[in-house]
């Protein structure tokens, strides 16, 4: 299974892509920051601002990583020769989650200067700091699972990659406060509340005050093993 | 080795595989033949394990694909049609994954013997990308064989060969022949009576003759272009 991971690792390395995914997964939530969510005139030193912006550019960044994941192998018929290996279909399945997985989390970890920055202007509570990028690489876990599903289901990356746009955006939103007062208007309170809570934005919420709830826990731990679980579904129906 | 049992595969209303039973052994070469469209690499994908048949059973060391297919994935080396490569990688690398993944000892060793039995020293370091038909299909093959498995299963394995590089594969089959089994599927009729001791045709997924490739000569006699076109149409 190491041998899988780092098969796919070096299929995101050897090319400039993955450079090219990381710098404009960091220039996007940095200029996000700092254009759009005065970063500086809040005046506070903390990341907040930062991290809230970071589920919107997921639903993009992440939906054009994972989108090659299986579309590329089914696309090439590689896929003939990893589904013919001696290794189990979870292991393989699981195996591109985890590089992707560890590839988004290079790309999280090299917005670090921004951590720096606030702590050269003031005294952020950097245990808080760390729990809320604890918090972010476990919700992209959940976009990634998703993403390599919706990869999964065809050859065509650009479908996968709208599909993939198109549900993330849907899981992000259903717990947005504009989304939530419309559907309250609409729908009643126990619909909206079940709506609400399988999205990414009320759990991360709660994760966003740098500390982990159980439930969020729980909620993205279990999406992500639903995800991947499809996944396996899928290729185990396969023709 | 291999013992296929009345396997059917249907894609909806089409059925790409109907009732096919074969058998192959150590020392066997059997060239796979069929026109376009008649089974052969559906049947070579149940075998495989890459695609689930409907019906029938298939058995590599008395083992069950479906029971045991880590023991039976183990044993097979495959040359899927076409030849998909990762093309990104080079040759080297590529070999270097495909022994970790397989967990072989020695992967060094290994990977220097496949390269230089395929001929590859010159492109080892190149991206496969940029690699010549002929340069790919023998990397498909040096990934294949590179486990030394006992079943070895190629679906086209001369095709967009040079003269010289097709000879130099048969020489490789036959000398492998001596201790694994060989399917090779085929449009190249001449092949057929050069490397293969066994020969099995298929129509419509049904198979319409098994035997040598002199009986098959034999049966019909002329040249085996005339008995193939014969037997299919």
């Amino acid at each position: 299974m190491l041998a899988l991971i780092k098969r796919e690792l070096k299929l995101y390395f050897i090319t400039p892509v993955a450079y090219i995914f990381t710098a404009i997964f960091i220039l996007t939530s940095m200029s996000l920051t700092f254009y759009f969510g005065s970063f500086f005139s809040s005046g506070v030193a903390e990341l907040s601002i930062f991290f809230s912006f970071i589920p919107w550019v997921f639903i993009f960044f992440i939906s054009a990583v994972t989108m090659k994941s299986w579309s590329e192998e089914k696309r090439l018929g590689t896929i003939e020769l990893l589904l013919t290996l001696p290794i189990p279909l979870w292991k393989i399945v699981l195996s591109k989650f985890i590089a992707t997985w560890a590839f988004v989390t290079f790309s999280i970890v090299l917005t670090f200067p921004i951590w720096i920055t606030v702590n050269y202007l003031g005294n952020p509570d950097n245990l808080i700091i760390i729990g809320q990028y604890l918090g972010v690489i476990l919700m992209a876990g959940a976009y990634i699972s998703l993403g390599i599903f919706f990869s999964s289901l065809t050859s065509n990356q650009i479908i996968a990659f709208i599909l993939s746009i198109l549900v993330s955006f849907l899981f992000t939103i259903s717990g947005f406060p504009l989304m939530i007062n419309f559907i309250t208007g609409v729908l009643p309170v126990e619909i909206v509340e079940l709506i609400s809570s399988f999205s990414f934005l009320t759990h991360f919420s709660s994760i966003q005050t740098g500390f982990f709830s159980l439930k969020g826990l729980f909620f993205f731990i279990s999406f992500i093993a639903l995800w991947n679980y499809l996944t396996i579904l899928k290729f185990l129906v396969r023709d | 080795m291999l013992e296929v049992k009345e396997i059917s595969k249907n894609f909806g209303e089409f059925k790409a595989i109907d009732q096919l039973s074969f058998n192959v052994k150590i020392g066997d070469v059997m060239g796979f033949l069929g026109p376009n469209g008649a089974g052969k690499t559906t049947s070579m994908r149940v075998i495989t394990g890459y695609l689930n048949s409907d019906h029938g059973s298939v058995k590599i060391n008395n083992k069950d694909i479906n029971v045991d297919p880590i023991y039976t994935k183990s044993t097979i080396g495959y040359l899927p049609e076409g030849v998909p490569l990762y093309l990104d990688f080079s040759p080297n690398l590529y070999l270097d994954y495909v022994c970790q993944v397989r967990d072989i000892k020695n992967s060094k060793n290994a990977i220097k013997k496949v390269i230089s039995d395929l001929q590859l020293e010159d492109v080892k370091d190149v991206p496969i990308e940029t690699l010549s038909k002929g340069f790919k299909r023998r990397v498909g093959i040096a990934q294949a064989l590179i486990h030394n498995p006992k079943l070895l299963i190629l679906d086209e394995p001369t095709d967009g060969l040079d003269p010289l590089q097709k000879f130099e594969v048969r020489k490789l089959i036959k000398k492998l022949s001596k201790t694994k089994a060989i399917i090779i599927s085929t449009h190249i009729l001449d092949e057929v009576p050069e490397v293969c001791n066994k020969c099995l045709i298929i129509n419509n997924g049904q198979k319409i003759f098994e035997g040598t490739p002199n009986q098959l000569k034999k049966k019909i006699g002329k040249t085996l272009d005339e008995k193939f076109r014969k037997l299919v149409s």
